[in-house]
């Protein structure tokens, strides 16, 4: 097997159970997520993994996108599963935009910075400017000091 | 290129080892790396891991033939074999005592190192050397070479990278260094200079450009310098040739691979230093990869 083959093979055994039980503290901002509305957002999380080409190998990520996002006046049920996904997406996306410079906190704290903020619930503008700029910043910059400049203050 | 160095564990084996690397790598403050991270991080893992593994059958199966070879790896039986962790952390410590030896061997040669006025030389040990042994990262890169080894040696690296290709190296160059001492340093630059007076900007082994010169002469009897000082064992030697070959007197290839192999441990043999610590068979192996060639040489001269 070769071993871009099997870096993809790589599932994610009871993260739909870890998923779920983000909705014990997410139901005080209305939102929740149902088994079917989960094993979409890790079915869009597998498919973003495989565009990016990324291994996943620590805890997932959607739990601490979501104790981070839930609490967003830009989300409500309606548009929760789709948000999530949309978020995994580019948040993995600015991982390797950003050449790793960023640690997971430290980016999805940028997101929610910018997401809340100059984006006022807009994912597209969030993905196509904020984290265009900010990746470009990283790339010509290199690791700087995150506080303040970006988003809200981290 | 392979993905992965030959070892007994399996991709999905080494998996738990490029898991540690990432997570060490990241600090544990990012879930996910990117393919070609992890591609060279199960490069690095199968590096170390080969360490082990080639040590364990060196050393704990000597004289056993049944379990060396190449294939023998892959006949470990599970109750053999070690975690994958383990065997991964016991071959990165043997590739951190390599680099003390390494560090060592370098020391040992920096104070009578000489290039004979060989640039590439002088630029490999006195540059290349020093940073390699700097920015080798023996955790996430063990099997990068970093050093491009421009400077031929006579012997080749065959696919060694890393820590055991620049091991090996910098031993083939000590090998050289032992040997030329065996000569005054104006005799070796006069060859050098009959081989090219440009010789120093070449990309040239002094060792090889000086054996293609002394051995056929030490073969056609024209050895006026003396360099085979036994001068009984060497006409013993080249006796020994032309009975094979009384008929025709003309010696084939192989007999001129085989003459010039004896003048080479002749030579070793007489001249070799008093508080030389480079075994004869370790001077032949070495030094006798370019006899091929020079047979070959003479071969071609003798039938134009």
């Amino acid at each position: 097997m070769e071993m871009g083959d099997f870096l993809k093979t790589i599932n994610t055994k009871n993260e739909v159970v870890a998923i779920e039980k983000t909705n014990d503290y997410t139901r005080l901002y209305g939102l929740s997520l149902s088994e079917e509305d989960c094993q979409i957002i890790l079915k869009d999380k597998i498919d973003t993994l495989k565009n990016e080409e990324r291994f996943e190998f620590g805890q997932s990520i959607i739990p601490k996108l979501i104790f981070t996002f839930c609490d967003s006046a830009y989300i409500y049920q309606e548009n929760y599963v789709e948000t999530i996904g949309r978020l995994v997406e580019i948040f993995y996306l600015y991982k390797n935009e950003s050449m790793d410079l960023v640690n997971d906190e430290e980016l999805i704290d940028i997101m929610k910075g910018y997401f809340e903020d100059i984006c006022q619930g807009s994912l597209d503008y969030l993905e196509d400017t904020c984290l265009e700029d900010f990746a470009r910043d990283m790339r010509r910059d290199g690791r700087v000091f995150l506080g303040g400049e970006y988003g809200r203050d981290i | 290129m392979e993905e992965t160095y030959s070892t007994s564990y399996s991709m999905e084996e080494l998996t738990s080892v490029v898991v540690y690397l990432a997570k060490r790598y990241t600090s544990n403050e990012s879930n996910s790396i990117s393919y070609d991270m992890a591609r060279h991080f199960m490069m690095a893992a199968s590096y170390c891991i080969q360490e082990y593994e080639d040590w364990y059958f060196e050393d704990d199966y000597a004289g056993d033939d049944e379990n060396r070879g190449d294939g023998c790896k892959h006949s470990i039986q599970n109750s053999q074999k070690i975690d994958v962790l383990e065997a991964y952390k016991k071959g990165y410590n043997l590739l951190l005592i390599k680099g003390k030896r390494l560090n060592k061997l370098y020391e040992t040669m920096l104070s009578t190192f000489d290039s004979y006025g060989v640039r590439i030389y002088e630029d490999v040990f006195r540059r290349g050397i020093p940073g390699f042994i700097k920015k080798y990262d023996a955790i996430y890169s063990p099997h990068e070479t970093i050093l491009t080894m421009d400077y031929p040696t006579i012997m080749s690296l065959n696919d060694k990278t890393g820590m055991d290709a620049i091991y090996d190296y910098l031993r083939f160059i000590y090998i050289e260094q032992q040997f030329l001492k065996m000569f005054s340093r104006e005799y070796v630059i006069g060859y050098l200079e009959t081989y090219s007076p440009a010789y120093k900007g070449l990309f040239i082994n002094p060792c090889e450009v000086l054996l293609e010169q002394v051995l056929p002469s030490m073969l056609s009897d024209e050895d006026d310098e003396g360099i085979a000082a036994d001068e009984t064992a060497g006409g013993q030697a080249k006796e020994g040739i032309a009975e094979e070959n009384s008929l025709t007197m003309k010696l084939t290839r192989k007999e001129y691979e085989s003459g010039l192999s004896n003048m080479l441990r002749l030579l070793i043999a007489n001249r070799r230093l008093k508080n030389d610590n480079v075994s004869v068979d370790e001077y032949t192996n070495y030094l006798g990869a370019c006899i091929k060639n020079i047979a070959a040489y003479i071969y071609k001269g003798d039938n134009e």
